[in-house]
């Protein structure tokens, strides 16, 4: 875009001069022309489509699963609440494999402590093992999709996992990406 | 007119626009620009019309933290029968006892009596005033140490053990039993026996 502009201000040297421009700027100012066309075209059809098709995610707050015991433990309900006039697609992802135990203090993980199994979750049926890959938990198509999608999540415990000591939890963090179908 | 210097862009167009280049050097020029914009133009159109682009997405984090609690998980041996017993040293097979343990722990023994009393099969409790044997009941932990008396406390057999893991610690304990000419044979229906308690315990 920098070179066009440079350009139209040479030819606009040559108008005032009262020339043509050279032979070899046309297709140059034709391809410029037709580009930018495109571009404003395609940018408003996608400002129109954004107008049109709302998309308003409530996301689930944060969860404390409390003290967990030895076997499989269940949370409580979490939903997303999306409100969007076209279809959608849910997707979720960790930023660690297992839950890792985290120091308060520091903020940050210990390495070398994590739970032995993932995290799974548990929606309509299905269940999902959490991971760091963007895992598709929902995909409902539109015009009107329903706007709520529950789920679970499940963390076994075996004798393998240590309690935490003080001053530290096992956490993940979880990533959800909502996104319009097109 | 109006008298100016040169700037370095200005010598780079004019040589483009007022020099005399040959034939080929204009065409190369005309295809390096065509190229250029076209890739651009290819470029631009692909990344606007991409899903990821065009498609509307949000994005939301959740933490989620947990605790894991303390567990022990004790497996012992089922009861045990030492059958005839013979005058002299006696010794019982290893007996396991199996402990699973998410942290440190204690593992104990202790019995309701030292020695083995007359014991009343048909009403299930034993004979007030019975017989027993004139000798206690040993234990010891089965690849480590010698032989103790059992007493109606707790005796420790593991102390500050390490958390086992999902497969758990298992620990042999052997009995030992003196019998002598002092010690009487029993009538059908009656038999010597003493009750061992095992405690295993979290330690943090």
């Amino acid at each position: 875009m920098l070179r066009v502009r440079l350009r139209s201000g040479e030819y606009g040297k040559h108008q005032d001069a009262k020339q043509k421009p050279p032979a070899c700027r046309r297709p140059i100012r034709l391809v410029a022309a037709a580009l930018a066309c495109l571009l404003t075209a395609v940018i408003v059809s996608q400002c129109i489509m954004a107008a049109g098709s709302g998309l308003d995610v409530t996301f689930p707050d944060d969860l404390d699963l409390g003290i967990l015991a030895v076997g499989e433990n269940v949370s409580d309900l979490q939903s997303l609440v999306i409100n969007s006039d076209l279809g959608y697609q849910v997707y979720v992802r960790a930023d660690r494999e297992r839950l890792g135990q985290w120091d308060l203090m520091l903020m940050r993980y210990v390495a070398g402590s994590e739970m032995a199994e993932p995290l799974l979750l548990t929606s309509e049926g299905r269940t999902y093992v959490v991971g760091i890959g963007d895992l598709l938990i929902a995909d409902r198509p539109g015009p009107s999709p329903p706007p709520e999608v529950t789920f679970r999540f499940v963390q076994r415990v075996g004798f393998g996992d240590r309690p935490a000591p003080e001053g530290r939890v096992y956490r993940i963090l979880l990533t959800y990406t909502v996104v319009q179908n097109v | 007119m109006v008298m100016r210097g040169k700037r370095p862009g200005e010598t780079r167009k004019k040589s483009m626009t007022q020099g005399k280049p040959t034939g080929s050097r204009v065409s190369n020029c005309r295809r390096r620009i065509r190229a250029k914009h076209l890739l651009l133009a290819v470029m631009g159109i692909g990344l606007l019309l991409s899903p990821a682009a065009i498609a509307e997405t949000e994005t939301g984090t959740q933490e989620v933290t947990a605790q894991v609690a303390h567990a022990i998980e004790l497996i012992v041996p089922s009861s045990y029968d030492w059958g005839e017993l013979i005058v002299g040293e006696n010794e019982s097979v290893f007996q396991a006892v199996t402990v699973k343990s998410t942290a440190p722990y204690d593992l104990k023994i202790r019995a309701d009596r030292t020695n083995l009393a007359q014991y009343d099969l048909a009403v299930g409790h034993y004979v007030g005033g019975g017989r027993e044997l004139q000798n206690p009941l040993q234990w010891k932990e089965a690849y480590s140490g010698g032989y103790s008396a059992i007493s109606t406390v707790d005796m420790p057999v593991v102390i500050a053990a390490p958390p086992t893991g999902s497969a758990g610690t298992t620990t042999m304990i052997q009995f030992r039993q003196f019998v002598s000419y002092g010690d009487h044979a029993l009538p059908d229906g009656m038999v010597y026996r003493i009750v061992l308690t095992y405690t295993a315990m979290n330690t943090v």
